[in-house]
């Protein structure tokens, strides 16, 4: 199914409610969905100071109604003041049916900010069935996002394996200030497509088990719901800077050199250059404490495009011509060795 | 020598009394203190099935300390406990001293969060009420500090419009096969003399959670109705047309909802909930805090610049003089309403008060509640029978 849902507060709402109240559904939308929907309309507290562009919840999650699992997208941003003159917020909810799902990226979908709204004005409506969203996929660029916070490419490649392998969901903590949108799309471009849809995705921090599939998500370390997880909660994830990444190597070699698509298969392409890529400790890293503000991610991302450009970032590449042949060289010798050892054990010694 | 053996030996210290039943204050389910599960402390212990992932363990103990506190499977002392069907932390001091609970209800918009705060501020600090409230378990408090601070601290006048799902207002919880909502509830401890001698239960619900067809199996927010040994219910006379008339105000175009309807419905949720008959009128006593009064009270002829207590705790005569006046005032304007009120509720007081005493957001005035620690004071002495100036409906 198809369908758009907007939750804000309006002196009335479509079901004739006051308050946070459905403001546009699309016509004939069953109660169930509206209900599943309106339920996921809350947006978490900021931290103080936060603007409203860090508090935006931007998200992908399976959410169940009716007996079955839908995937829903959904921004949740402030939005003003309402009515009674209390701040407020609006939740725009797109349900995705399953050709959506095929072509669409989740991060760059929730990264279109032509699709979603801002605000609300008028009177609450119904909706038409909202048009099937077309290709929209980026190709997997070098992840500068996460080179610029922690000296290193591969540090998406290794925070996206850590929180794959967690059950029920991750919250990758990154520094604050950190254009966390951007980051979120180059850690799900290093996914072939089909994978990309096994989890939900998120900018700010969700309980685990608040979706059916575990949801990924990248937060701002002076989230307050930070402070009320457990120090050693498997799912919270906090990157280390001052090693290499730790990954598979051509999801490393991905994160640092990107590449065009994967193949159909869903085993990313490598590079034309079978070269390795050597870590090196970065000379120089966010300090942490002062936020950061996002350079150009803000601008870029309201043109809907800024958060997925590929930029290519310079690494340092060691040759490995000489060093491969001595390794040969020494796995000759072994072999000389054990032979020897061998045959004096069983009698050429006696 | 002897003396010096038994002395502080916690095994020969007096049994603490405890009470015979605990009423578990976000899902409601009552059970024995024996029943308590505890949580586990071992960081190793993490993950509830009915909690969440996310949450300790909770576990029905059978090893104790010599101080008779909970030992977790990993051999970590535990202290704090959890309700056996929900698993929702309660304060401690729940299986030690009776608790009263008393509902919030009001229109969106009607100032509850504000008069929670500013109510329960007033009478942490406020002197000679007769009664102050301490937090049972302060870490559970974060939300009501934040509020505080905002609106007491100087940060804003005008509080975040409370969410009606997720944030810390909130709980997920997997019982019995199905996900609920549960509220997350502030537990005070009331202090009549010097020793603390009653909870109080209070809970912030998103006003649209009364509005009609919202009570959920689900999502079983306002179950607390159910209950409660006292409501307060909040009327904001300026969303009334009449109300405004009568008052003097701008009348509005289009008024945000009716608040007798509202209060209807209270009625008849806690009639459902008690298993009461429809036509029955609900006897849990009612105050009716007439809220905003910072913007109307002159107006009505009432003086809200003086607190109503005397050496003995609430002022009566006070009270019942405001009561006289709202109910009059509330008769020329919104009679609906007092219709309402008397067609659904045995014991009703009126009280009118204000959260901000008119501090505008981002102006420069102060926040100065007036008679905002009143309605609660009062519910809970309409409940114990206390006050005299409770008015039959």
């Amino acid at each position: 199914m198809r369908a758009e849902l907007l939750h804000t507060s309006l002196p009335r709402g479509l079901d004739g409610g006051t308050g946070f109240c459905v403001a546009a559904c699309t016509g004939g939308m069953p109660a169930a969905t509206r209900e599943a929907l309106a339920a996921i309309s809350g947006l978490p507290e900021g931290w103080p100071g936060c603007s409203d562009w860090e508090r935006t919840l931007r998200a992908t999650r399976q959410v169940s109604w009716g007996g079955t699992s839908h995937w829903v997208a959904t921004v949740t941003r402030p939005c003003g003041v309402d009515h009674t003159g209390r701040g407020n917020r609006i939740a725009h909810h797109r349900v995705l049916d399953a050709a959506e799902l095929e072509r669409c990226d989740p991060v760059t979908l929730l990264a279109d900010h032509e699709r979603w709204q801002a605000g609300w004005k008028g009177e609450p409506r119904e909706l038409e069935v909202p048009t099937v969203i077309e290709h929209l996929s980026a190709p997997c660029g070098p992840a500068q996002g996460w080179a610029a916070m922690f000296g290193d490419a591969g540090a998406a490649a290794e925070a996206l394996e850590r929180a794959w392998r967690s059950g029920v969901g991750a919250w990758v903590v990154v520094p604050a200030g950190s254009d966390r949108l951007s980051m979120l799309a180059e850690m799900v471009s290093l996914l072939p497509m089909p994978k990309r849809w096994s989890r939900g995705w998120a900018t700010r921090p969700l309980r685990p088990g608040a979706s059916t599939a575990p949801v990924i998500a990248v937060v701002d370390e002076r989230e307050p719901e930070l402070r009320g997880a457990a120090s050693n909660a498997a799912w919270v994830i906090r990157m280390d800077a001052a090693r290499p990444a730790r990954a598979a190597a051509a999801m490393l070699e991905l994160a640092r050199r990107g590449s065009a698509a994967h193949d159909h298969d869903g085993v990313p392409r490598r590079a034309e250059s079978e070269t390795a890529v050597a870590w090196q400790p970065p000379e120089r890293l966010h300090a942490g404490g002062a936020p950061i503000k996002p350079p150009a991610a803000t601008e870029a991302d309201r043109s809907g495009q800024g958060a997925l450009t590929a930029t290519p970032i310079r690494v340092e590449l060691a040759p490995t011509g000489a060093r491969g042949a001595w390794l040969w060289l020494a796995a000759v010798a072994c072999v000389a060795l054990l032979v020897a050892a061998a045959w004096w054990l069983w009698g050429g010694g006696a | 020598m002897a003396v010096a053996a038994t002395t502080g030996n916690p095994l020969l210290e007096p049994a603490r009394d405890l009470v015979r039943r605990v009423t578990c204050p976000s899902c409601w389910h009552g059970f024995t203190p024996s029943e308590v599960l505890f949580v586990a402390e071992d960081p190793r212990l993490l993950g509830d099935p009915v909690a969440g992932v996310d949450e300790p363990l909770r576990f029905l103990p059978s090893r104790f300390d010599l101080t008779g506190a909970a030992m977790d499977p990993m051999g970590c002392r535990c202290t704090r406990v959890a309700c056996p069907r929900c698993r929702s932390e309660v304060p401690r001091a729940m299986l030690e001293m009776p608790a009263t609970f008393v509902s919030m209800v009001g229109a969106p918009g009607a100032g509850k969060t504000h008069l929670l705060a500013a109510g329960v501020w007033s009478l942490r600090s406020g002197p000679g009420q007769g009664v102050r409230l301490t937090d049972a378990e302060p870490r559970m408090h974060g939300r009501l500090h934040a509020w505080e601070r905002q609106l007491f601290g100087g940060e804003v006048h005008r509080l975040a419009k409370t969410e009606t799902a997720g944030g810390a207002g909130y709980r997920s919880v997997h019982v019995q096969g199905r996900d609920e909502v549960v509220p997350c509830p502030f537990v005070f401890a009331m202090h009549a003399t010097a020793d603390a001698d009653r909870l109080l239960v209070l809970y912030d619900n998103a006003g649209e959670h009364f509005l009609p067809g919202a009570d959920e199996a689900l999502r079983p927010v306002t179950r607390h109705l159910g209950r409660s040994d006292a409501l307060v219910f909040l009327m904001d006379p300026a969303m009334e047309p009449g109300m405004r008339r009568v008052l003097g105000m701008p009348p509005v175009a289009d008024p945000p909802m009716r608040q007798d309807v509202l209060l209807t419905e209270m009625a008849s949720r806690v009639r459902h909930h008690r298993g009461r008959r429809a036509d029955q009128r609900v006897d849990v006593p009612l105050v009716v805090a007439l809220t905003k009064a910072d913007g109307w009270s002159k107006m009505a002829g009432l003086d809200l610049e003086r607190e109503p207590f005397d050496q003995d705790g609430l002022d009566r005569e006070a009270i019942r003089t405001a009561h006289a006046t709202c109910l009059a005032l509330l008769e020329r304007g919104a009679p609906e309403f007092t219709a309402a009120l008397q067609a659904g509720f045995e014991r009703v007081l009126l009280v009118p008060c204000s959260a901000t005493g008119g501090a505008a957001p981002g102006g420069p005035q102060a926040v100065r509640p007036g008679w905002a620690g009143v309605p609660l004071l009062a519910a809970m002495a309409l409940r114990e029978g206390l006050a005299s100036g409770g008015a039959q409906a």
